[in-house]
């Protein structure tokens, strides 16, 4: 890739979000390097999602900027942000219900990119990161039918179709079990070493402690603080930020 | 909702609409079996046109405004500049794609039941202007003594398409035919599945790198052109227009209902539900009510949407499925 | 001259209100998006067209024949919308369009492209000479009754519990359903008060305007243009609504001449569905914030 390994891949600058008059992120600054896996956490309505939305392209700021690698993004349309290598996974999967998992991700690899190519000659590739993703004997069936579990691997197989360098993944395990959870962890570890830079929203703090090397913790909209996992969420303010909410990985 | 793959049914209408468009070539039959496949042809390129947009998830109740324009655009050309038909009947496509255009512009941030009103209205600009516009328009009156299709010479044989109702027929199966292939590129070719993508998902198709905003203005360019085109033809196979006939609900609902018929995801669907319905209508409603005839497509709209929401097309894909 | 004016306004403005306010209701409780709300009052304008002209029931009497008439066919659309699948507001749109096709040439068929008017002395009954001014019998009616059946509504609307549990499944039915109210019934009143509004508007209508297959689609804008101005369910920003765009329509009308008042309403409509797709209520009726 060439990149240098401090490289910034992306940075949010006084970032300022208003929906119908509610000001739902205020004064967001950030920074993530590159071959990060860094998790932003906070509790409900802590504004997270929004985020993502603002760089994927989504939504438009009131007032900052977003930069990828020193490129301002901000007001670049998704799909060519898509294009520029950030991948969304959401957090409510969005499958095509109507195509199969394989005709699913066989279109974000042909449209990913600009010159995506004919989309026939996807398929060998699909097939492959299906595999990576366990979802392998569910190719041919229609997303629609698939498992809440299994949309979200979906999710996770379509955003890296598009060969991103930073990947935007929404509570990918929320609700999981822990042996899911691990297999995500050890998922998770391949995609740094392939060299994706990582962004993850972890309301749940599942993930958190096994694989980010950084936390954001956001709450109403402000970050609090970020830093190491153990200093973030031994911070007083977290901890009284979660009050009430679950604190623990979720056990079943 | 899959893509339709070659099987029983897909056949079986690849053999009826082949019966249908050999036989203007190969039969003698009387003169109004030629018109009414003609005006068949012609309503079913219309409902191609349509389903264009429709496919990107854009339901129109407007369309009628790019085919009346198309029909007074070239009809007007045709009168002041002299230009002949076959050049005018392009003006007329051009001119309900800059209409198009228009609807782009302004009502690109609507969608569902918003989108469909706002086309609706969008009908009554050009409608009352042309209304109004005496002096070259003649108003409410319309247009009459619009020139015809001029004949076509082909090595030594010359085809007189205005007169000959045979070759008009073949003129008007070419044109539905050439419909249909921009139609069946809509829905499979990589534009077809990106079209298809913003369909079902914008959001995810736009973070997943498809241009929302570039697919669904070339649909509804695509679509207005072809409209127009339509429009145009109409008026010089009519040789007369007015403009409470080709700015009327007829030619919106029309192509809705036709495509909503014959299924809205096959690539042959709308051309199906013109080519029973339209016949249906006029060799056999037709006579029962001389007045008010038309209602045979309200009536089918009614029931296709309460029983048969995917259009009769793949209803028979379903049942000849479990066979 | 500018008091004539005024008086046109407010006659044809109630008669707006009147008629939006039977599409608002019918929307409002049920979401559903009836484009045959005016071939529906046409159809109640033919019918006491008929009644009077053969029948010869004094046009008085014709008014509550069309609106038990009208309420029955309402409960009929009811029945018929509730087979409508998913996505609601869009399929009961092209549903209803369907049927406004279906109706208007049922009455071309029945009743023949020719205008029909009924025929009441527009003799005026108020007049002031000196101000240039003249109020005629038929806007009195129109007038009179229109705002009598607002006034009525509203009082429904506001003093009574059965006002209250529609406003609330107006406002969000899960939770109505949740409170304990029958939605299921609410619908039907619905359909049942708008059967009735649309019964009455159309005699209205035939008195003052005339009667043909295809000027039902005017009609049903007027509704649509209203409800979306004055928001679901508001009774005063309806009839607010109507006078508003009776005047604007009024002006138009005096300064430029009849023929291009639809293309007036027509701008109107695409501005504000432009400007407040909320009140087209649908979720998909903006798309994603860009």
């Amino acid at each position: 890739m060439g990149s240098a390994r401090n490289e910034v891949c992306l940075e949010l600058q006084n970032i300022q979000v208003h929906f119908e008059q509610v000001l739902v992120l205020k004064d967001i600054n950030l920074s993530i390097r590159d071959n990060e896996i860094v998790s932003i956490i906070g509790p409900n309505g802590a504004g997270k999602s929004t985020l993502f939305n603002i760089i994927c392209g989504l939504i438009r700021p009131s007032r900052g900027r977003v930069l990828y690698y020193g490129q301002d993004i901000t007001r670049w349309p998704p799909h060519r942000i898509c294009h520029a290598g950030i991948g969304r996974a959401f957090q409510i999967a969005r499958p095509f219900g109507g195509m199969t998992s394989l005709e699913n991700v066989m279109f974000a690899f042909c449209f990913g990119k600009p010159k995506g190519g004919q989309y026939s000659l996807k398929r060998k590739e699909a097939l492959r990161l299906l595999d990576l993703l366990q979802l392998s004997q569910k190719a041919d069936l229609l997303a629609r039918e698939l498992t809440c579990s299994e949309l979200r691997r979906l999710e996770a197989a379509r955003a890296l179709a598009t060969q991103p360098k930073l990947l935007l993944l929404d509570e990918i395990v929320a609700g999981f079990s822990p042996q899911v959870i691990d297999q995500w962890v050890g998922l998770l570890k391949t995609f740094r070493d392939q060299g994706l830079t990582l962004l993850i929203i972890d309301h749940f703090l599942s993930l958190t402690a096994k694989v980010s090397d950084r936390l954001i913790a956001l709450h109403h909209g402000a970050k609090i603080t970020e830093g190491e996992p153990d200093s973030v969420l031994s911070n007083p303010e977290v901890i009284s930020a979660y009050l009430g909410e679950v604190r623990q990985p979720y056990r079943e | 909702m899959r893509i339709s793959k070659p099987g029983l049914s897909s056949f079986l209408v690849l053999v009826v609409a082949s019966v249908f468009i050999a036989w203007p070539v190969f039969s003698t039959g009387s003169g109004i079996y030629y018109r009414v496949l003609s005006l068949a042809c012609l309503y079913g390129a219309l409902a191609l046109s349509w389903n264009i947009l429709a496919l990107t998830g854009s339901i129109s109740l407007g369309h009628a405004a790019f085919f009346g324009l198309g029909a007074y655009g070239s009809a007007l050309a045709c009168q002041y500049w002299h230009w002949s038909p076959y050049v005018t009947i392009f003006l007329g496509g051009i001119i309900g794609c800059l209409y198009g255009l228009v609807w782009h512009l302004t009502f690109r941030k609507l969608r569902g039941a918003a989108f469909a009103l706002a086309t609706l209205a969008s009908v009554e600009i050009p409608k009352v202007t042309i209304d109004n516009w005496d002096r070259v328009t003649s108003g409410s009156l319309g247009l009459i003594g619009i020139e015809g299709l001029p004949p076509v010479r082909l090595w030594s044989l010359t085809l007189d398409v205005d007169r000959n109702l045979q070759v008009q027929c073949f003129f008007l199966v070419l044109f539905a035919l050439s419909v249909l292939y921009i139609h069946v590129k809509a829905i499979s070719s990589r534009w077809g599945w990106a079209i298809r993508a913003v369909r079902e998902d914008e959001t995810a198709a736009s973070t997943l790198g498809v241009d929302v905003l570039r697919i669904r203005l070339q649909a509804l360019m695509a679509s207005a052109f072809l409209t127009g085109l339509g429009g145009a033809i109409y008026a010089h196979l009519m040789g007369s227009v007015e403009p409470a006939l080709v700015f009327g609900l007829h030619f919106s609902a029309l192509p809705l209902v036709l495509s909503i018929f014959g299924g809205r995801y096959l690539a042959l669907g709308p051309f199906l539900g013109a080519l029973i319905l339209y016949p249906a209508d006029q060799l056999i409603f037709h006579s029962w009510l001389p007045a008010g005839h038309a209602a045979l497509y309200g009536l089918v709209m009614v029931i296709t949407i309460l029983f048969f929401p995917h259009g009769i097309g793949e209803w028979v894909q379903q049942e000849t499925k479990s066979v | 001259m500018l008091v004539q004016l005024l008086i046109d306004s407010f006659s044809i403005g109630s008669f707006y209100a009147l008629v939006a306010l039977g599409f608002s209701l019918i929307f409002g409780v049920t979401h559903a998006f009836n484009l045959a709300h005016g071939e529906l009052i046409l159809l109640s304008g033919y019918l006491a067209y008929t009644l009077g002209k053969h029948f010869n029931i004094p046009f008085v009497c014709t008014l509550p024949v069309c609106m038990l008439a009208l309420v029955f066919v309402a409960m009929l659309l009811h029945q018929l919308l509730r087979r409508v699948k998913e996505p609601f507001e869009l399929n009961s749109l092209v549903v209803t369009f369907g049927l406004a096709l279906l109706l208007q040439n049922a009455m071309l068929y029945g009743f023949s492209a020719d205008y029909r008017l009924i025929p009441l002395a527009p003799v005026p009954t108020l007049d002031f000479p000196r101000l240039h001014v003249f109020i005629t019998k038929p806007q009195l009616t129109l007038v009179g009754l229109s705002l009598l059946v607002t006034a009525s509504i509203y009082l429904l609307w506001r003093k009574t519990f059965l006002g209250k549990a529609l406003r609330a499944t107006i406002q969000d039915r899960e939770a109505a359903r949740l409170a304990g109210i029958n939605v299921e019934h609410m619908s039907l009143i619905a359909f049942i008060l708008g059967g009735m509004l649309i019964g009455l508007a159309g005699p209205l209508y035939a008195q003052r305007e005339y009667l043909h297959p295809f000027g039902g689609m005017e009609a049903t804008l007027i509704g649509i243009i209203i409800t979306i101005f004055a928001g679901v369910g508001r009774i005063r920003g309806i009839l607010l609504g109507g006078w508003i765009l009776g005047g604007v329509e009024s002006t138009t009308v005096f300064f430029l001449g009849a023929s291009w008042r639809e293309l007036v309403s027509a701008l109107v409509l695409i501005i504000l569905v432009i400007a407040r797709p909320a009140g087209v209520l649908t979720k998909g009726a903006r798309s994603a914030k860009r």
